[in-house]
């Protein structure tokens, strides 16, 4: 019979022992003291760890952000492309809006009188919250047609043809469009709250806010100023178009009439040199011309700001 | 299935839904190596305890170099021989044994076939000393080097405790057969 050494036996038997240990190990484990202390001390410190790296991430996101959408302001302009194309859905649908609005101004002024127990209201309420609106649909009212006659159809028909670009026409339309949508949109709100509550008092105190972002509606923006300081932030003086311009020249005289720098492209800046000398902080004349996309001549002409 | 990484830096960072996991898949193994180098269920369900305990404090300094199972397995090895160190009954019983000249027969016929727990009971039978050393070297696999290191006395001591411990299990290996014949 094969001897076989017992320390070799018991080594085979033992090789897959294993053992169920009593249902209530684990919760002695868990309970126990130094366990519960380690967890504490490093699974809170984690989530502490962790919601302060968030709060941080968000803050530093959202200063980034803020950052960058007041230097977006005067930089870029390609982002503004959609935006601008949106805009016109918006007049096309502002349009339909205003009309709807003046119709149900008028109609809540035909109903008021038949039920004199809401006259009072009826009638606080329209004289609360139509001037405005009665104010701007007056206004409103030949801009509308002329901006309908004119872009509605005309840009439309070009905004189908080449996406990225809003109203080539006419600068003055597109600044009206655009005040068409704020004070709608005003409208809008204004209709919703006197439906909600008698917010009038506040719409109406508050004047009519200019346009935050022309950059969205010109379709060519000039800066107002530029710091030639070498820090990399508008160092040039650039004109930033959203379309392609032809024909583009640029000029800056001084406040004599001198010509300083000339320009036939436009990613070509002035620095705020002429001449091999660094020129003073102040305001200096630009003429700048080109043609749009549609062939179109515009001559723009303005100040820009050198600050030093 | 979730992986030995993913369990270590989940207790590494406290989280008791790691913990329960490396519990629960290492637990029986651990629980059996308790059972085979202590002398009674109470003193295995301490040691599993207290096994745990350390695996859960100190796996910040487990470091891939070998398995997560072997590692465990290794932190509880320690424990129980260092309880055993504790209880310092197995230093001066190394004192006072010493290597004896012969060097006993210690092999059985191959065919037995004991049942587990009667092999348990007889281990958890055995000395403290002749238990530790038994365990370590023929079912852990250490060399006598590392036994007399862990256990802080001379390779020879070892040598002889070992021998002691397998002489008693066949010893008692033979009574039961003898009994199970009649």
């Amino acid at each position: 019979m094969k001897e076989i050494d017992i320390g070799e036996l018991l080594k085979n038997k033992f090789a897959d022992f294993e053992q169920t240990p009593p249902d209530d190990m684990w919760e002695k484990i868990i309970q126990n003291e130094k366990v519960l202390k380690y967890n504490k001390a490093h699974f809170v410190k984690r989530a502490i760890l962790y919601s302060t790296t968030a709060v941080v991430v968000v803050a530093v996101v959202s200063l980034l952000l803020y950052l960058t959408i007041g230097i977006d302001d005067k930089s870029t302009l390609v982002s503004t492309d959609n935006h601008s194309s949106n805009q016109v859905n918006n007049t096309e649908s502002v349009f339909q809006n205003d009309s709807n609005s003046k119709t149900f101004n008028k109609e809540t002024i035909v109903e008021t009188p038949s039920e004199p127990s809401h006259i009072q209201n009826g009638v606080v309420n329209e004289n609360k919250s139509v001037p405005l609106s009665n104010e701007n649909s007056v206004k409103l009212a030949p801009i509308i047609k002329s901006t309908i006659s004119k872009t509605s159809t005309q840009s439309r028909n070009i905004s189908e043809i080449v996406s990225p670009a809003v109203s080539y026409s006419n600068e003055n339309s597109i600044h009206l469009d655009n005040k068409v949508v704020k004070k709608d949109s005003r409208q809008d709100e204004m209709v919703t709250s006197r439906e909600n509550s008698d917010n009038d008092q506040q719409v109406n105190t508050n004047p009519v806010e200019p346009p935050q972002s022309d950059l969205a509606n010109y379709n060519l923006f000039i800066p107002k100023g530029f710091t030639p300081n070498g820090d990399g932030l508008n160092d040039l003086f650039l004109v930033y178009s959203s379309f392609d311009v032809q024909n583009f020249e640029f000029s800056i005289f001084d406040q004599s009439g001198r010509l300083l720098f000339k320009s036939k492209d436009i990613s070509f800046g002035w620095d705020g040199e002429s001449y091999g000398q660094k020129m003073k902080a102040g305001s200096y004349v630009y003429i700048i011309s080109y043609k749009d996309i549609t062939g179109k001549s515009h001559l723009e002409k303005g100040q820009v700001t050198l600050i030093r | 299935m979730i992986s030995d990484k993913d369990i270590v830096e989940g207790c590494i960072a406290g989280n008791p839904k790691y913990q329960k996991i490396l519990y629960q898949r290492f637990a029986s193994q651990l629980f059996g190596v308790c059972k085979r180098f202590t002398g009674s269920t109470a003193e295995a369900e301490d040691l599993l305890q207290d096994s745990f305990v350390k695996i859960f404090l100190n796996i910040k300094n487990f470091r891939n170099e070998c398995s997560l199972g072997f590692w465990v397995k290794r932190l509880t090895i320690n424990t129980l021989v260092s309880h055993f160190r504790k209880k310092s009954s197995l230093k001066r019983a190394f004192e006072v044994d010493d290597l004896s000249e012969d060097i006993p027969d210690t092999s059985l016929p191959g065919d037995v076939a004991i049942p587990m727990e009667v092999i348990v009971k007889m281990v958890n039978e055995l000395p403290e000393g002749y238990r530790t050393v038994f365990n370590l070297k023929e079912i852990d696999g250490y060399d006598y080097g590392e036994i007399a290191e862990m256990l802080n006395c001379s390779n020879s001591t070892v040598r002889s405790q070992l021998y002691k411990a397998k002489q008693s299990l066949k010893s008692k290996i033979e009574v039961w057969k003898k009994n199970e014949l009649f």
